[in-house]
């Protein structure tokens, strides 16, 4: 606070005796004083009744609540616009998107995130404080090393990544919890003001009677306690005040970042970042932390100021008046308007349609499709491609031998016909006869053989190598000690036999992946580890042009075998878009099709009559589990497995979610396998008591007695979704007497711990379909063969002599009905061993616009875009002059 | 002149030691930390035995000494003499030549399987852009509402850049970037949602929202160090001397005030550098800004060695250099230390 009260301070200031007398002429004021002046200052009284109370609500706000901070309200459903339910007479402030209340967490929260952003504050500021003085007095002097010293440390810390020292100091603690978040935050947060500071005390040592005061015999100690620090004293509440809200916005950072405190505790920052998805529909989910964090940012900021006006004698105005009456709180009046506003803010409704959708269904040639994805694809080369982002772009570049129809059946691509021999091990394939590649070159024999050569060389770091290696010769081919792989024989320029080692029913699925695409001869004779070969095969389109940081610009191509396909001119699709965008470049007409609509926007559309109907679900060929690691304890014990078979229940989670399906086998439901007419897992609250009572821990839930005595710690990433499920079985389990914690990591991390043997009891597990059949969701996480000390595949580390067999069976069983038979039998071994518990399935949704035509989401392939039309009928091109097109 | 030549050289000397040791420190961090870099290449569903494969591929499965004597001989080496064989050329494919027969070679991503020096020179410029655009805003913004705040004291608009300050320094980045991006290009349509555009004019108009995004902290931490500073020195002994000279109110702020308030600013100013060129990693995603800060955090993620070592080599050479900037700056600034 400076002089006030005049009409214009520099006129006052002309025309009275300094206001201020010269700096640093008096050291800090004794308490009984300081106290009798801060009381005067009315700003800050009343920042410190602020702060006052933040501290009560922290306190007493808890006990007020009548809910626990932690416990999701089950019985409440989503509003229509997809929210969560707002403020009620139940829930004052509204429930969270887990249903949990929000009054109880902003109370639960203040707690935590008051004392981090206050404490962190004290260690920031004083270390850097502390270490800027000592550096600034011995700058030039006996003792200049330190400073030296001191400002590489500066230079050290600034240079560090910031994200390489969390992770390192999370690693090195293992669990985190509110005291790494301390050290953290103090550790990565003095160094501005240490130097701040230092260049301060070199100003205040330089003025002439601190010369004066050296020369007449006063030491280091005196002139820091009587010049120095009362001069710092204002930078140091500024930097101080912003360092609070920071500190509390960082602890929430820390969460993403897999060292923060772990959830499911309240804090404001955590409840900031979940809020995120809702901007579109809730705004006031993210107004109310915001608004928190920001009254304790007032407060401290009033509060410091005033503490600096009462102890500094200091340079700053000493005599000045203090007392403001009939002021408005100006300051308190902006950030509260700022933060009605936002909360108030309507839900965003969704524009209706761009034009009406003409009803014919006759192909029209030409039109640019524009999609957009977040995730960006590292690669598009199929040997090496294995992410989510490049598989549809793959799908559209590279044709295969063999597809899906869309009923999920093997069908021709570039092979006109397949026939398999009697003994199933060899599978002769007839190409069409007009196929050509993106180079104009026809796509011959040769060129599959050399393709399938190029995937499985030695020198290729593909990550489905060992996918092939039932072809006859893998084995000396991928070591290298054959020049050609023997089971690929040419018979004829479109005639092709592969021999296999053994029958494979997996065989002809593996075909249609992209990995076993043909490519052109310029791909080179093994995958480049390093730099990447123009991506150039046989599919609908090729590849015009790439930015990384762009997109990925698709033209058709005219040598497509099926004549007069595609329709399209080509595909612009963009990357790197975050969902909102997605849905304003939608709106605009900028984007054809979105998939990847944030929960809130999805919901919002879904709520439109005009839109819904253009929409349509699409379920993944995936399970989410839980992994129990059946050689840690207490998973050791079947029954307490079985335990957690019966507790969880993933239809809470459904309730939450619109993109959660229940999951009660291994199966997903897309995929062939055995009848669905039982459901194989069902979740019984009684069942499972009556498990943990078999093993030995009975859990009586009325008192909470009993159960596991100690912890489990469940591995998951920081991730919005999974971390959000886990917190749901972590409450449901909490039902049983297994007391969760979850224990938070990046996915390098999770990789590492859940794959490596002895080591993570429980967490997080999940396959998706490399190709839809059963055997896929079985043999590379279930089985025996699958275990590994380090990098397994099976994270339950579970074996099971019975499965072993029946998979080995399965794998090379010809007919249908005896192999949904088999896998019946390995969905029950599972339920019933329970080493790995299938909770959930998920779905997107997928939106286009009325104009685009002929797609239909298909069973297995990701956005075939091949068959699709853009036809705009006669309809005036209603997006605004100059969008991009 | 040789006293201050000398100093230069031994803060230039501590200056590499501080690049490489940092550099050196991730390099090795990077490595110990659990996570394996193949399985990160290869994905979840590999194989283990095909993750063992791309190891021995890629030279992983050598001793962490090996795998950092290898880097540091190929980071500076001679070129090879023209006219070699092509295979002989492949190899350093990677390298840049930095003339008198040297090249610079920073290795191949794992991740992107491309030069980390490509990566590198396509997105350093562009994170330089945005931190310059964030500096700009936080300077200009910060600089007129610390000086509005302090010509003013205690009238309301001292009280209302305080109020707007606290606002800017609580708030979120992604919320502010969200807000912006809301309102701006999504319902007003004034600038683009994202992206760098392709012409020059485009390129400014998309920097303008990331730019005030990455700014407004700086800008609410500024005016508040601005004003408490020149609230102190406007009391001071030469002001009211310069003021009884009859120096006008305007040029008493700005060449008795502003000059010596700057110091502060400057520092954290200065520091902040670092962080707005490789941290901006919010901001870049909200608004698809290609720079280095995205591509750092993904390399830390997925164990991507070379890409962590080659940004922190430049990280920290930006840091640095800011603080050697630093030091020149407060003498320039401030005449008392200059001795």
């Amino acid at each position: 606070m400076t002089a006030r009260g005049a009409s214009s301070p520099l006129r006052r200031l002309d025309g009275s005796p300094p206001a201020r007398p010269a700096p640093g002429k008096a050291g800090l004021r004794p308490i009984p004083q300081a106290w009798a002046r801060f009381r005067k200052n009315r700003p800050a009284l009343a920042g410190l009744v602020l702060v006052a109370a933040l501290t009560a609500f922290a306190i007493a706000g808890p006990r007020i609540a009548r809910w626990d901070p932690d416990a999701s309200d089950f019985t409440l459903l989503r509003t229509p616009l997809g929210a969560p339910p707002g403020p009620s007479a139940a829930h004052w402030l509204g429930v969270d998107p887990l249903f949990r209340d929000v009054f109880a967490r902003l109370a639960a929260g203040a707690r935590v995130s008051l004392a981090v952003g206050v404490a962190a504050t004290a260690i920031a500021t004083g270390l850097g404080a502390a270490i800027g003085v000592i550096a600034g007095m011995s700058e030039g002097t006996r003792t200049g090393a330190l400073d030296v010293l001191a400002m590489r440390l500066v230079d050290v810390f600034l240079a560090l990544p910031p994200l390489l020292f969390v992770t390192a100091v999370g690693v090195a603690v293992g669990r985190t919890d509110a005291g790494t978040v301390l050290l953290i935050l103090g550790a990565t947060g003095w160094m501005s003001t240490a130097r701040l500071v230092r260049a301060r005390t070199l100003q205040i040592r330089a003025l002439d009677y601190v010369a004066a005061a050296r020369a007449l015999g006063a030491g280091s100690m005196r002139i820091v306690a009587r010049h120095v620090l009362p001069n710092l004293g204002g930078t140091l509440v500024v930097v101080a005040a912003a360092s609070v809200a920071q500190m509390i916005l960082g602890e929430a950072v820390l969460g993403y970042l897999a060292v923060g405190i772990p959830p499911p505790r309240a804090t404001w920052g955590r409840m900031l970042h979940e809020a995120e998805p809702y901007f579109g529909n809730r705004v006031s989910l993210l107004a109310m932390p915001g608004f928190a964090i920001l009254l304790a940012v007032l407060g401290w900021n009033r509060v410091g100021d005033g503490l600096r006006d009462a102890l500094a004698g200091g340079r700053d105005g000493v005599q000045r008046p203090l007392a403001r009456p009939r002021r408005l709180p100006l300051d308190v009046m902006l950030a509260g308007a700022a933060i009605l506003l936002l909360a108030l803010a309507a839900p965003n409704q969704v524009a209706a349609p761009l034009g009406p959708a003409p009803d014919r269904e006759v192909p029209r040639r030409g039109g640019v499709l524009h999609v957009a994805t977040f995730a960006n694809p590292r690669t598009l080369d199929p040997a090496l491609a294995f992410d989510e982002a490049a598989n549809p772009l793959l799908g559209l570049v590279f044709a295969r031998l063999v597809t899906w129809d869309g009923e999920g059946h093997v069908a021709p691509d570039l092979a006109r016909s397949f026939t398999v021999s009697p003994d199933g091990r060899t599978y002769t394939f007839e190409l069409r006869p007009r196929a050509l590649f993106h180079d104009g070159t026809e796509v011959r024999a040769q060129d599959v053989q050399r393709s399938l050569e190029r995937l499985l060389h030695p020198r290729t770091p593909s990550p489905a190598s060992s996918m092939y290696a039932t072809i006859k010769g893998y084995a000396a081919f991928h070591a290298g000690r054959a020049d050609h792989l023997e089971g690929v024989r040419v018979l004829g320029d479109r005639l092709l036999a592969i021999d296999l080692d053994q029958p494979d029913a997996t065989f002809l699925p593996k075909m249609t992946l992209g990995f076993a695409s043909p490519v052109c001869a310029s791909a080179g004779l093994a995958a480049e580890a390093h730099g990447e070969a123009k991506p150039c095969g046989a599919g609908p389109f090729r590849v015009d042009a790439w930015d990384p940081d762009k997109g990925v610009r698709l033209l058709r191509h005219e040598g497509y075998y099926a004549p007069g396909r595609p329709y399209l001119d080509g595909l612009e699709w963009s990357v790197n878009v975050p969902f909102t965008a997605q849905r304003y470049r939608f709106e605009r007409g900028d984007l054809d099709y979105v998939t990847e609509l944030s929960g809130a926007d999805r919901d919002l559309y879904l709520a439109s009559a005009a839109w819904s109907r253009l929409g349509r679900w699409t379920v993944h060929a995936q399970t989410n589990a839980i992994f129990l690691n059946t050689e840690v304890a207490p998973f050791d014990r079947r029954e307490i497995r079985r335990a957690v078979a019966f507790a969880v229940d993933p239809a809470a989670a459904a309730r939450m979610r619109a993109d959660v399906i229940d999951a009660d086998r291994v199966i997903p439901p897309t995929l062939p396998g055995p009848a669905r007419t039982e459901p194989m897992r069902r979740h019984d609250l009684a069942a499972a008591l009556a498990a943990m009572a078999r093993a030995g821990y009975p859990f009586d839930p009325a008192t909470g007695r009993g159960g596991w005595p100690a912890p489990i710690d469940y591995l998951t990433v920081p991730d919005t979704g999974d971390q959000q499920y886990a917190e749901i079985w972590q409450q449901q389990l909490a039902r049983v007497g297994l007391r969760i914690r979850l224990r938070l990591v990046t996915f390098a991390d999770f990789l590492a711990e859940s794959q490596r043997r002895h080591t993570a009891a429980m967490g997080r597990s999940g396959w998706s379909a490399d190709y839809p059949d059963p055997s896929d969701f079985f043999e590379p996480i279930l089985s025996s063969a699958a275990i590994q000390d380090e990098g397994s595949d099976n994270v339950s580390f579970f074996s099971d002599a019975e499965l072993d067999a029946v998979l080995a069976r399965a794998h090379g069983e010809p007919d249908p009905g005896r192999r949904a038979a088999l896998y019946l039998r390995a969905e029950e071994i599972v339920r019933d061993e329970a080493p790995w518990i299938p909770t959930h399935g998920t779905r997107t949704y997928e939106l286009w616009q009325p104009y685009v035509h002929g797609y239909a989401p298909h069973p297995v392939l990701k956005q075939p875009f091949a068959g699709v039309w853009i036809d705009r009928g006669e309809a005036p091109d209603l997006r605004p002059p100059g969008a991009p097109r | 002149m040789r006293h201050v030549w000398a100093r230069l050289m031994r803060r230039l000397a501590w200056g590499m030691i501080v690049v490489v040791g940092v550099a050196t420190l991730s390099f090795v961090v990077a490595q110990i930390l659990p996570g394996d870099p193949a399985r990160m290449m290869l994905g979840p569903h590999a194989s283990a035995a095909d993750v063992a494969r791309a190891r021995e591929i890629y030279g992983l499965d050598r001793p962490l000494p090996v795998q950092y004597a290898r880097y540091w001989a190929r980071l500076l080496h001679r070129a090879p003499a023209p006219g070699n064989a092509p295979q002989e050329r492949a190899r350093h494919r990677s390298c840049a030549a930095l003339g008198a027969g040297l090249h610079l070679d920073l290795g191949y991503s794992l991740l992107y399987r491309k030069p980390v020096l490509d990566l590198l020179a396509a997105k350093i410029p562009r994170s330089a852009e945005l931190a310059l655009g964030a500096v700009l805003v936080q300077l200009t913004l910060g600089i007129a509402l610390g000086a509005l705040a302090s010509a003013r004291p205690g009238t309301s608009w001292d009280d209302a850049v305080t109020g707007v300050s606290l606002l800017g320094i609580s708030a979120p980045t992604f919320l502010v970037g969200l807000l912006l991006q809301y309102v701006i290009a999504y319902k007003w349509r004034l600038l683009p949602l994202d992206g760098y555009g392709t012409t020059g004019a485009e390129h400014l108009r998309s920097l303008v929202l990331p730019s005030l995004t990455l700014g407004v902290f700086g800008s609410a931490l500024y005016a508040r160090l601005l004003r408490e500073e020149l609230g102190s020195i406007l009391a001071e002994d030469h002001v009211r001397t310069a003021r009884a000279k009859g120096a006008s109110p305007a040029r008493v702020l700005v060449v008795h005030g502003l000059r010596n308030a700057l110091v502060p600013v400057a520092t954290v100013a200065a520091l902040e550098l670092g962080t707005l060129v490789g941290g901006a990693v919010v901001t870049e995603r909200l608004f698809r800004w290609p720079g280095i800060g995205q591509m750092t955090v993904e390399a830390l993620l997925n164990r991507d060695a070379p890409v962590i070592f080659g940004t922190v080599l430049f990280t920290s050479a930006a840091v640095v250099a800011a603080t050697l900037l630093l030091d020149v700056a407060y003498v320039v600034l401030d005449p008392r230390l200059r001795r």
